[in-house]
């Protein structure tokens, strides 16, 4: 009796085993859109401090992100010597429709992160304008001035430090690392 | 009389005068006391060599080539008490072990599910017994890795994929309890979903092996085996626990299987296993986030009549790894970063069992519905068909930044593959000196991903035809077989923001021819030359983006031609009385060998700039000598010698090829002895890996790591607790705390490897219920 029992629960179990059968499964790929978050798009826009009608972009967009196509557009920095200006980063992911604006989000994120700014071969002061929670810099707001007229290269990396932001560039993993032409005349 | 049932009886049978001093055999058959079934799948280890064979279907098996003097049989069968048998050998014996399995039951099925057994000629290396136990606790690659000539590629201290003569992913097939494995092998980082306390027997066999397992066997087979589902009614288990002290981790494992008395022609089995870990310890630090919780279960039914019987299998594997957090890297800057640190940036000074981001969770399905029939006495057909889940989540270091996105908690990389197979084949039994194999497979597969882009959607569609010969005589053996296969792959995926489905077909011809020559009792050799193809995978044609945690952007190529390959294997086995020694040499020859090669400019992302890699297909060899060699002192000391050489180039670029294992060499010797009836062991090993610097130029991140050591102890017992038997050992793995850096590890750009790991293993074979004779006589 006892046997039959657990036959009987035996065969049960094997032929109901819960089979995990995706139903939503499709051949199709999914939508685009429905992909995870992408940083495809870093715009500068500098203000000259002395006339702020006068602004100057600088912009590198991927719209696919990194991978697949090369970028559609990669500007050089073109600024004028010897001047002071306000500088505004912007984050875009152009994978989703509407375009999402990263940076409002990294701004909400900021105590986890931070940009830097390094210059090479051309003459630029950077001072960070925003700070976290912790009064630590962000960078998504500051203050370039320039030297004298001369070419070089600016490297602006965004450094995803959650727990570990201390200010350096060190800790953390590198979610945008961008080196633009920098020219000064 | 339950005593009796504890007790072997032993019947000496004299069948051969004795010629010369070391040209003597035992034999023997393993049955059950009760019901005198024949008992398959038993391990039995010859002492002091420790040389281990399994008992055929008929619960035969044989030692040959042993000298005067005294020898122990070690035996052990699932739900049995470990057996230890002396044998004074003076002639030949033919040793008859009653196993006290299970009741006396009058049987009412005869003709059971009897295999017709199918030797290769290619040598196929065993991992069962004693050295199975050892074992107990270690991942599939892990384990694997005793047989000389097997390492792993491994990613990190928890994930570990088996690597035969240096090939190891799409180029190895794993054949578990049948059913060929279809997990998801695009990246490194994904280890076989197999759970090994399964197994009762796991099996390599090196070298292409296309005709009987499939077109893509190429570097070699994995077999997983579990026993045989019993014949004799009760039921009985084995528990196995493993505790470690690197990780922390604990590990238990039971089986349980029985037949029923009053159905008896129905047999069953349900087993399942518990693992959990923590952060792993390298000599200096805890590497954050490396715990692992995994949970695995399976049953089997079984109904058996006399020329037919049918099987039902379902397993379910779980998993969840962490990812060493340090690992997680973004761009280049971040490995360059990396790579300059001596101590990484998430070292850990304390112990943590939290798995949180990067980490991935599998799970793998399979169901397998098996049939066969007897035919005639000579002929047998056998039908199976199983279905296989496969689902992949990974989870990134961080959460998206949107907020909304976030909650969700959605992994990164969502792959879901389903697969369907369907074999049919008829074998045959000794026909004028022939045995034969003939039959047809087919297989569906469906991948379908949600989340980062990174091989497309596919439908693939495979059936092959096979048929192989055997001509056995007693010094001579031949084998032949060929077999067709044709591939079909459709494909879906985006390309500039429009929906491309390609449409792929490839078909080939494989086959192989082999010999064994046996000219005397001391010298056996193998020969076997044989083809393999494999169609080029998605990820080949089509991956196109950021490969995360690696670092660099990786491109199929949609134009590749299917990877062929021919091995030859040659083996020989030399033994006498004081030396075994296995050596085997091989050659593969490939044509079209798909690599990643570097492009020659980095590509510029917004995330910095990063290698590209493509996919590309050469001319290449892989050629290598593995030998093991066991050296008998006297009863209590014996001494084990392997060592692996490998050779691999690219002719079309002229430079080596890339994460192949560098030469490693082996010593153990062992020690043991008996007191008042309970059997001891001590053992000690020392490994050397050498530094490999065959490694083509300006390919990797960072030049290959030094050469290493490793020392391991163990130390073991066999022994009763009143009536139940017990095997206890401790084993300490990297004894000495080295600190090293493995080149087949793909996390020595971030980390030492992990230190001193002292592990208690038990086992316990369990008799939980058997019926009572007189039970029965009452009714």
């Amino acid at each position: 009796m006892k046997n039959k029992m657990m036959a009987a629960i035996v065969s049960v179990l094997i032929l109901f085993a819960a089979c995990k059968k995706d139903k939503d499964l499709q051949p199709l790929p999914p939508p685009l859109t429905n992909s995870p978050e992408l940083i495809t798009s870093l715009k500068l826009l500098f203000t000259d401090s002395a006339n702020t009608s006068t602004v100057l972009t600088a912009y590198f967009n991927d719209p696919d992100g990194p991978g697949g196509n090369a970028p559609v557009q990669f500007d050089s920095i073109k600024l004028q010597p010897n001047k002071t200006y306000l500088v505004n980063l912007l984050l875009f992911d152009q994978t989703k429709n509407p375009v999402d604006t990263v940076s409002k989000e990294i701004w909400e994120e900021r105590d986890e992160h931070m940009f830097f700014f390094q210059h090479s071969g051309v003459t630029i002061q950077t001072l960070y304008l925003d700070v976290d929670t912790k009064s630590l810099p962000v960078g998504l707001s500051t203050k370039w001035r320039t030297g004298s007229a001369s070419n070089g290269t600016s490297k602006i990396t965004l450094k995803h430090q959650a727990g570990t932001k201390n200010g350096t560039i060190t800790p953390g993993e590198t979610d945008v690392e961008v080196l633009f032409q920098t020219k000064l005349n | 009389m339950r005593l009796k049932h504890f007790m072997l009886l032993l019947f000496v049978a004299i069948t051969h005068i004795t010629l010369s001093q070391c040209s003597l055999k035992i034999s023997g058959q393993v049955i059950d006391l009760d019901d005198g079934s024949e008992l398959a799948d038993c391990a039995i280890t010859l002492l002091p060599m420790n040389k281990v064979v399994t008992t055929d279907s008929h619960g035969q098996f044989v030692f040959s080539d042993l000298c005067s003097t005294n020898y122990s049989l070690f035996v052990q069968h699932i739900g049995c008490s470990d057996t230890l048998i002396k044998v004074n050998l003076i002639k030949n014996v033919f040793v008859k072990i009653k196993l006290p399995h299970s009741a006396f039951e009058l049987k009412e099925v005869d003709v059971m599910d009897k295999r017709i057994e199918m030797k290769q000629t290619q040598m196929r290396s065993d991992i069962t017994g004693e050295e199975l136990d050892k074992t107990r606790g270690l991942t599939l690659g892990e384990a694997l890795k005793n047989v000389s000539g097997v390492t792993s590629l491994n990613t990190g201290g928890t994930i570990s994929k088996p690597m035969i003569h240096g090939m190891q992913g799409y180029r190895v097939l794993i054949v578990n309890n049948g059913v060929r494995h279809e997990g998801q092998q695009w990246g490194n980082e994904h280890a076989p979903e197999v759970d090994p306390f399964i197994a009762t027997r796991l099996s390599v066999i090196k070298g292409a092996n296309a005709v009987r397992y499939g077109s893509d066997a190429i570097g070699g087979v994995v077999l997983v085996e579990a026993p045989e589902l019993p014949d004799t009614t009760g039921v009985t288990g084995e528990v196995n626990m493993v505790g470690a002290s690197n990780g922390r981790s604990g590990i238990a494992s039971a089986i349980l299987q029985g037949k029923f008395e009053k159905l008896k022609n129905f047999s069953w089995r349900a087993q399942g296993t518990y693992r959990k870990a923590g952060s792993i310890h390298t000599p200096n630090y805890y590497m954050k986030n490396t715990g692992v919780e995994e949970y695995n279960f399976s049953y089997a039914l079984a109904y058996h009549r006399k020329n037919w019987g049918t099987e039902v299998y379902y397993s379910q594997f779980n998993t969840k790894v962490g990812v060493f957090s340090s690992a997680h890297i973004h761009n280049l800057t971040d490995l360059k970063n990396a790579l300059e640190l001596k101590k990484p940036a998430d070292s850990l000074a304390e112990f943590s069992y939290q798995i949180g981001r990067p980490n991935q969770q599998i799970e793998h399905e399979l169901i397998k519905s098996k049939t066969h029939f007897h035919l005639t006495n000579k002929w047998r057909l056998n039908f199976q068909y199983a279905y296989q889940y496969n689902k992949r989540l990974e989870f990134d270091k961080h959460k998206p930044l949107n907020d909304s996105l976030a909650a969700l908690n959605l992994p990164e990389l969502d792959y879901r593959i389903q697969t369907q197979t369907a074999d049919l084949v008829v074998e045959h039994d000794n026909i004028k000196s022939f045995r034969g194999q003939f039959g047809g497979s087919y297989m569906h597969q469906f991948n379908n991903y949600l989340g980062r882009f990174f091989i497309p959607n596919y439908i693939s569609q495979t059936w092959g035809l096979f048929a192989t010969e055997r001509f056995v005589k007693q010094h001579i053996e031949f084998e032949a077989g060929v077999r067709y296969d044709e591939k079909y792959l459709q494909s879906y995926f985006y390309k500039n923001n429009e929906l491309y489905s390609p449409n792929l077909k490839f078909n080939n011809v494989s086959w192989n021819v082999g010999a064994i020559y046996k000219p005397n009792k001391h010298f056996n050799a193998f020969a076997n030359i044989g083809s393999a193809w494999r169609a080029p995978a998605p990820n080949e044609l089509y991956s196109n983006g950021i490969h995360h945690g690696v670092g660099a952007i990786e491109r199929g190529r949609e134009s590749l031609n299917p990877e062929k390959v021919i091995n030859a294997t040659l083996s020989g086995i030399f033994q006498t009385e004081k030396i075994q020694a296995e050596v085997t040499a091989y050659h593969n020859q490939f044509q079209n060998f798909i690599y990643m090669n570097p492009a020659l400019n980095p590509e510029l992302t917004i995330k910095g700039a990063f290698p590209v890699f493509t996919f590309e297909q050469a001319k290449a060899r892989i050629s290598g000598l593995d030998i093991k060699s066991t050296f008998v002192i006297n009863h209590h000391w014996n001494l084990m010698a392997k060592a692996m050489l490998l050779r691999a180039w690219n002719y079309t670029i002229n430079d080596y090829l890339i994460y192949m294992p560098s030469d490693r060499f082996e010593l153990n010797a062992r020690y043991q002895f008996k007191v008042s009836g309970n059997r001891y062991f001590v053992a000690a090993g020392y490994q050397y890996v050498n530094k490999q610097w065959r490694v083509p130029a300006q390919t990797d991140f960072a030049p290959p790591p030094e050469a290493f050591g490793l020392v391991a102890a163990e130390i073991g017992s066999l022994f009763k607790l009143g009536k139940q038997s017990l095997n206890i050992s401790i084993a300490a793995n990297n004894l000495l705390n080295t600190v090293y850096r493995d080149y087949l590890d793909r996390f020595r750009y971030y980390t030492d490897a992990a230190g001193r790991n002292i592990q208690l293993r038990i086992k316990m074979p369990l008799i939980i219920y058997k019926p009572k004779t007189k039970m029965k006589n009452e009714k």
